[in-house]
């Protein structure tokens, strides 16, 4: 049987995990107050900014095309066993995570674009509802959850025409990058749409019963066997 | 209401706080009437000066003179609060009194508080409990008494508390931060009730059964009350015996008397003062005598008036080791001594019982538990084992040198069902699960999965609820659910 784990040394109560934490947070926050009293910090934190403003999307739409064919695979129980499954759904979470935070970032960083902001509310929506999936899964209408986390096969072409087409050209090799992964993803949609489309309904297989019509009780036949009165007669001669 | 099973009430006494149980299963306010008649008012004063004339002490295992706490309050704005909540496992007798005779604790109760003036009577009872209902019913019967137009004086409110039952939610601490809506646990540094208690207003807190015992007092006046009982000690008392039959004994009678009444012996030892209080001899037990000098003399303590006998059948030291488990597991974690130290003594008794420990090791684990903690949880808890090794030392010796005494654990001393952790069912629609498996992956001590590849799920504990949350959420075809287990 398994035995309950002691929990205090356990999560952020561990003494590796906390001292790291803290040492980490302590230099980040002292490398931004040392940059910010200098002169060639304030450029480097002005370039750190620039830098951000040029790439954050490049990074937001590498990790969402990252989440969505990680959550594809994930779903699919052809490509994956349930173990390596299982540690997809959690990398799709963290990519997600962290897709959510360099958009949001250069949403913040960068002016409006119509494209932009739809694939935004979009991916919002099926983040929303990834982070509520326990809370579907108890009400009667789980296909609604399908239906809504489904947004995201929606706002990431949505989110890869506005990449190639927004701001500056892409490089030839970028483009076809893209353009592998949205035929990647929407063949492997196709196929699974058509492979349950197609899937025969799930029915008990049938068992061979032993026949009937052989001989029970003597001379009688229950195959030819009509009635009760039937049978008496028979028996009577 | 009439309760459907009562405990069974004997007597070594003329009856008193027992009177007219015989046949009553409960003493409704007519009936109670007819028995006690109404109660004479008395003043702060006449009421002090009774209590201290047969020293009536509180009867919930301190015997703080009651004269003293009534000093201490004074007239004013003041609360009384009645003590109902019996943590310990083995005691009945306050729950007795109020599910058979509660307008008796109830006379009492509301003397006092007339002699106080006091604003507010509240009687604190285990939450569900047949006490709690038969209380609350006791006091609708008064209010339905006050509006028929029979005369019930006091004009104060009435409420009933309910409590989570805990081995120490009987303490006064907790029963005061449990009445005033906190978690029912000792508070780090002591208050006197007497200067802040419920409502942060000065507060009379006893025992059910001191208040019942006060009702009597007041009926029969001093002299009345002593005409029973040792000098010093004059009265009556309730003793618990063997966890279920409550006796009404007067001070001075043989502990062994009381346990022949009840059909008992004194077996391998007697536990006189519940779990927290302390192991007589066999040989001890013979010669004891009821009252709090007479337990003392013996070696044990009178309580809250626990006496458990300890059948000769079963071992000893498996029935304490358990009892030392349950009562580990009853700290409220606040104090560390407390939360850490207890199941290390709880442990070193088990290897004693299983023949791979050693007294002293019992010894040494005790002592790193004694006066370290908030309440008297650690301290009572050293003296259940400490005597124990004593009143068992042959046994003791047995199991060091041979590993056993070659009897089974019977668990011959009551224990309740330790506060159970949640625990949870996964729920599955049956009609969405594909046989995915992750969840059989996730939580591969709960969930099996058959030759087709769908789940059949056990109980998951508490603990493992966020993993069973995860499997909830991981499942692809959103087939599990997690509800509440039995």
């Amino acid at each position: 049987m398994l035995h309950r784990k002691q929990p205090r040394h356990a999560g952020l109560d561990a003494r590796r995990l906390r001292l790291g934490a803290t040492a980490s947070l302590t230099a980040l926050i002292l490398s931004a107050v040392a940059l910010a009293r200098t002169e060639r910090g304030i450029q480097l934190l002005a370039g750190g900014l620039g830098f951000l403003e040029f790439y954050v999307g490049v990074f937001a739409l590498v990790t969402l095309t990252a989440t969505v064919a990680l959550g594809l695979v994930a779903t699919e129980r052809v490509f994956l066993t349930p173990p390596n499954r299982v540690r997809a759904q959690l990398v799709h979470r963290v990519a997600a995570a962290a897709g959510m935070g360099f958009l949001l970032a250069h949403a913040a960083l960068k002016s409006s674009s119509l494209t932009g902001l739809a694939a935004l509310a979009l991916f919002a929506l099926a983040a929303t509802t990834g982070m509520a999936r326990g809370w579907f899964a108890r009400t009667p209408r789980p296909w609604l959850w399908r239906v809504l986390h489904g947004a995201a096969y929606l706002a990431w072409p949505v989110a890869v025409l506005h990449g190639l087409t927004a701001g500056r050209t892409p490089a030839g090799w970028v483009a076809w990058s893209y353009v592998g992964c949205l035929a990647a993803v929407v063949s492997a949609l196709l196929v699974r749409a058509v492979a349950t489309l197609r899937r025969p309904p799930a029915v008990p297989e049938a068992v061979a019963e032993p026949r009937v019509g052989e001989r029970v009780a003597g001379e009688l036949v229950v195959g030819e066997l009509v009635s009760l009165d039937d049978l008496r007669r028979r028996r009577a001669g | 209401m009439i309760p459907h099973r009562v405990p069974r009430v004997l007597r070594l006494a003329p009856a008193r706080l027992t009177a007219g149980l015989d046949h009553c299963r409960r003493l409704d306010l007519p009936a109670h009437r007819a028995l006690h008649g109404e109660p004479a008012r008395r003043d702060l004063d006449a009421l002090i000066a009774m209590a201290e004339g047969v020293d009536l002490r509180g009867r919930g295992g301190a015997a703080f003179p009651f004269a003293r706490k009534l000093r201490a309050v004074a007239p004013g704005e003041r609360v009384v609060l009645v003590n109902a909540v019996e943590g310990e496992p083995a005691s009945a007798k306050d729950a007795m009194l109020l599910v058979r005779a509660p307008h008796l604790v109830l006379d009492g109760a509301l003397l006092a508080a007339e002699a106080l003036g006091a604003r507010e009577v509240v009687v604190a009872a285990v939450e569900g409990d047949v006490a709690h209902a038969s209380m609350i019913a006791a006091m609708e019967e008064r209010r339905a008494a006050t509006v028929s137009g029979a005369a019930e004086r006091y004009g104060g409110r009435m409420r009933v508390a309910g409590l989570p039952e805990r081995f120490i939610s009987g303490e006064g601490g907790a029963l005061v931060r449990g009445v005033n809506g906190l978690d029912a646990v000792p508070a780090g540094r002591r208050r006197r009730a007497t200067e802040e208690g419920v409502g942060g207003l000065p507060t009379l807190l006893s025992n059910a059964e001191t208040f019942a015992q006060l009702a009597v007092l007041s009926e029969l006046g001093p002299i009345g009350y002593a005409e029973v009982g040792t000098p010093r000690e004059p009265g009556t008392v309730l003793l618990t015996v063997g966890g279920e039959a409550v006796v009404e004994v007067m001070t001075g009678v043989p502990l062994a008397t009381v346990l022949e009444e009840c059909g008992l012996d004194p077996g391998e030892g007697v536990l006189v003062g519940g779990y927290h209080g302390a192991w007589l001899s066999t040989r001890a037990a013979q010669a004891a005598v009821v009252s709090r000098e007479g337990m003392r003399l013996a070696g044990g303590v009178l309580g809250a008036g626990i006496v458990v006998p300890l059948p000769a059948t079963t071992c000893p030291l498996g029935e304490v080791a358990r009892v030392a488990a349950y009562l580990s597991a009853q700290s409220s974690g606040q104090c560390g001594p407390c939360r850490l130290g207890l199941p290390e003594v709880a442990r070193a008794l088990c290897a004693l019982a299983e023949g791979a420990g050693s007294a002293d090791e019992v010894r040494r684990a005790v002592r790193t538990v004694e006066r370290r903690g908030a309440c008297f949880h650690p301290d009572g808890t050293a003296r259940f084992v400490l005597s124990a090794l004593e009143a068992f030392a042959a046994d003791v010796e047995r199991h060091e040198e041979r590993g056993s005494c070659g009897r089974p654990v019977r668990g011959a001393l009551p224990l309740k069902e330790a506060g159970q952790e949640p625990r949870y069912r996964l729920d599955v629609d049956w009609t969405r699960c594909q046989g995915h498996g992750l969840c059989a992956h996730l939580l591969p001590e709960f969930v099996e999965l058959d030759g087709h590849g769908y789940p059949s799920f056990r109980q998951v504990p508490g603990w493992m609820g966020r993993e069973a949350r995860r499997a909830v959420e991981m499942c692809p075809a959103l087939a599990l659910r997690l509800v509440p287990g039995q």
